[in-house]
């Protein structure tokens, strides 16, 4: 299995293409035995990516499974929900798969606008909260002398898009109303 | 570090659960007695939520690239034939 710490030193664009090369390849077969198509193959893959990618970073992946076991254990899984929402016939019992929430529109608007007005921020804030970066990595990463000037401008951050995200709910709502 | 940013700090210690359990009670127990403290605390995990959708958009694009390179160049040809022999 592709350890943390490795993931932290290789790119991450190196792993996914790992996971291709060795992975996608046995996906494919298996949603092709079962009468699906490329695109169904490559959509499902990439869903089996960011939730296999958001497990480990989350550190909720056993140790002694390996990565291949795993992306096609989500691929599976995520196969027959497919199945069942266009009419496949495959049971779903003891089917253990986690939602993906549905972005309301709003959420996509204060997503949108913060993409809009700092982008920069945000990138620096899910290097953190998504990928999980030390503050080491952070601030080679974003050019800071030292962790502790990555820190507190992570805190500027987070208050510059908490205060954006109060303006525009407060708008958004005025707007709604 | 100026006192709204170390508010923000305590904020995040109390919604990711780091740090000192005790600190973490007294910003519980202020938040409940102060309205404005508790609507930060709310926005604060509301930029958590966004942050993370954000960062997983990101990693999609970043897939998306992955893919693209692997079924579009040359490099990758081997790769491409063993996924096209499977979908004939």
């Amino acid at each position: 299995m592709l350890a943390l710490e490795e993931l932290s030193t290789c790119t991450r664009e190196t792993a996914i293409t790992k996971w291709y090369e060795e992975v996608f390849p046995l996906a494919a077969a298996y949603i092709q035995r079962r009468g699906g198509n490329l695109e169904e193959a490559k959509e499902l893959f990439q869903e089996a990516i960011v939730l296999y990618y958001e497990k480990l970073m989350s550190g909720d992946v056993r140790h002694e499974v390996e990565d291949g076991a795993y992306l096609m254990g989500i691929v599976k899984k995520r196969w027959l929900k497919h199945r069942k929402q266009f009419g496949g016939n495959e049971s779903l019992e003891h089917i253990d798969v986690t939602e993906e929430r549905v972005q309301e529109p709003l959420t996509q608007k204060l997503l949108h606008y913060l993409k809009q007005s700092g982008e920069r921020c945000m990138d620096l804030l899910q290097s953190f909260y998504y990928e999980k970066l030390t503050m080491k990595q952070m601030a080679d990463r974003y050019g800071y002398t030292s962790e502790r000037s990555a820190t507190v401008q992570k805190y500027k951050c987070l208050e510059k898009v908490r205060d954006e995200i109060k303006q525009k709910s407060l708008s958004y709502e005025d707007f709604l109303d | 570090m100026r006192t709204s940013l170390i508010e923000i700090e305590q904020i995040e210690n109390l919604l990711l659960r780091r740090g000192d359990l005790s600190n973490r009670l007294v910003t519980e127990a202020k938040a409940l007695s102060n309205p404005e403290l508790r609507k930060k605390v709310q926005l604060q995990s509301t930029t958590y939520d966004l942050v993370n959708l954000y960062g997983r958009g990101k990693l999609r694009e970043e897939i998306k690239a992955v893919e693209h390179q692997l079924f579009n160049t040359s490099k990758y040809r081997m790769f491409q034939n063993r996924i096209r022999s499977l979908f004939k």
